[in-house]
């Protein structure tokens, strides 16, 4: 028997992945819908990648109504059954954003020995609380937060792309036309994980800040001089 | 005299892929004490591996000149120079390690160096002090020797080291799978267990535990190198 399997962690270093989502009541309809199943599909897809190694974890925030919620909270994908996203209400993505701070800023929930998080944003609006501004900037210069891959998905004609490139610090901004590309983004996100499992260095993201013009999310970037 | 040794292996991601283990280790005694160092070449330089065992190479001989009379002021500046001049593959810019390093007078007094993640543990009686990266975010979070500019080492002195003290170098393969509470009963097991082996013996049953490490999903090269003050096996109970 191994002696320093005595002094040794039983558990695999977290690779986190953490999804911000916006189910307000401009969600209703398709957009939720579709946002249901990829959630489900992506879920899905970590597990089969992670097989059992209880690496990667997925933490789901939405905001809508009055309040964000840890609607799954952070954690190995073993188990996860995900309750629907139902849209509702107001925008509260600030909440969002501070609750997402405070979760990755946590060296209890989120050691120190993790791998850098993957932090994805989706909103088809403008976020309607107070504070929504310095919650962001709080988000982005946080220590550990900043270190994150941050990727976001603008849906529809309402989404506000300077604030998503605020979010994502650089070009990884993405806009979805129509509910249906949800699904491509969040593909997408799930690829870059599974990527970064695989990599000789998981903490250095493979993904390359412009797409291959051939790959589908390559579709959905956003410049703003064309709309 | 101290007693040294360690060991070092490939991790399994490198191994999969064929490469060589960027990690290097070394270790020296004489009269005037010991002195051991770990290295960790950073991955995403092409001479990762280069430049950690350069860093241990130049290391060792920085810790000895401390051994014998240089000023404790002045081992950083030799350590970054020396590493850089003794860089022979490609531009400077390629080359970046972490550095790990100890060394042990017979009187006692010991000296740390250290610049970027792993850990130094020292077990003083049952005393524990920890040295290691204070604002490291996340796992692959450090600062290092790099070829074109870079972080100095930290060089601290230690507390006077009673016989049978047992100080621990583990790269950040080994370091961050630690459980934290239970490193003074590691560094008794490498003292008590490890310690007393034929160094042959020794050498095959730490290599054989790093290549049968229990963390899940682990996949970074692995080092462990370990000193023991002198007189330690009067106190193996």
């Amino acid at each position: 028997m191994s002696l320093l399997s005595n002094f040794t962690s039983r558990t695999p270093r977290p690779l986190p992945v953490l999804l911000l989502l916006d189910v307000s009541g401009s969600m209703d309809g398709d957009k939720i819908e579709v946002l249901n199943g990829s959630v489900a599909e992506m879920l899905q897809a970590l597990r089969d990648e992670d097989a059992g190694a209880g690496s990667i974890q997925l933490g789901v925030i939405t905001f809508g109504g009055e309040r964000a919620v840890e609607h799954l909270p952070l954690g190995p994908l073993d188990g996860v059954e995900l309750s629907p996203l139902r849209a509702n209400g107001r925008t509260p993505m600030g909440q969002a954003f501070e609750l997402a701070r405070r979760l990755i800023e946590d060296r209890d929930r989120l050691p120190s020995r993790s791998y850098r998080p993957t932090i994805a944003l989706l909103s088809d609006g403008l976020p309607t609380d107070s504070g929504w501004d310095e919650a962001l900037s709080d988000l982005v210069t946080s220590e550990r937060a900043s270190k994150a891959s941050r990727f976001a998905l603008g849906i529809g004609a309402d989404a506000d792309h300077e604030m998503l490139v605020r979010f994502s610090g650089d070009s990884r901004v993405y806009r979805a036309e129509e509910a249906s590309q949800i699904r491509t983004f969040l593909q997408y996100v799930t690829m870059t994980v599974t990527q970064r499992t695989q990599s000789d260095d998981p903490d250095t993201p493979d993904t390359p800040d412009t797409p291959d013009k051939d790959t589908p999310i390559a579709d959905l970037s956003w410049d703003p001089q064309d709309y | 005299m101290a007693e040294t040794f360690g060991a070092s292996r490939a991790g399994p991601r490198h191994q999969h892929l064929g490469l060589p283990n960027e990690d290097a280790w070394g270790q020296w005694r004489g009269r005037s004490g010991a002195a051991l160092c770990v290295a960790d070449g950073v991955g995403s330089k092409t001479h990762a591996r280069e430049s950690a065992h350069v860093a241990v190479a130049v290391g060792l001989d920085v810790l000895k000149s401390w051994l014998r009379g240089r000023e404790p002021t002045e081992l950083a500046r030799a350590l970054t120079a020396g590493w850089r001049a003794g860089l022979c593959s490609g531009p400077a810019r390629q080359h970046a390690t972490t550095f790990l390093g100890v060394a042990v007078r017979p009187d006692g007094n010991a000296i740390v160096m250290r610049c970027g993640d792993g850990l130094i543990a020292v077990l003083n009686g049952d005393h524990l002090d920890r040295y290691e990266e204070a604002d490291r975010s996340f796992m692959s979070d450090t600062h290092a020797l790099i070829g074109n500019k870079g972080w100095s080492p930290a060089t601290s002195a230690l507390p006077i080291l009673g016989a049978g003290a047992v100080i621990m170098l583990a790269t950040d393969g080994v370091a961050d799978d630690l459980l934290t509470e239970h490193l003074p009963d590691l560094l008794r097991t490498l003292r008590d267990h490890f310690g007393p082996l034929p160094a042959p013996r020794r050498w095959r049953a730490l290599s054989h535990e790093l290549k049968d490490w229990a963390t899940p999903g682990h996949v970074d090269d692995k080092t462990l190198a370990t000193l023991i003050t002198a007189r330690h096996r009067e106190n193996v109970s």
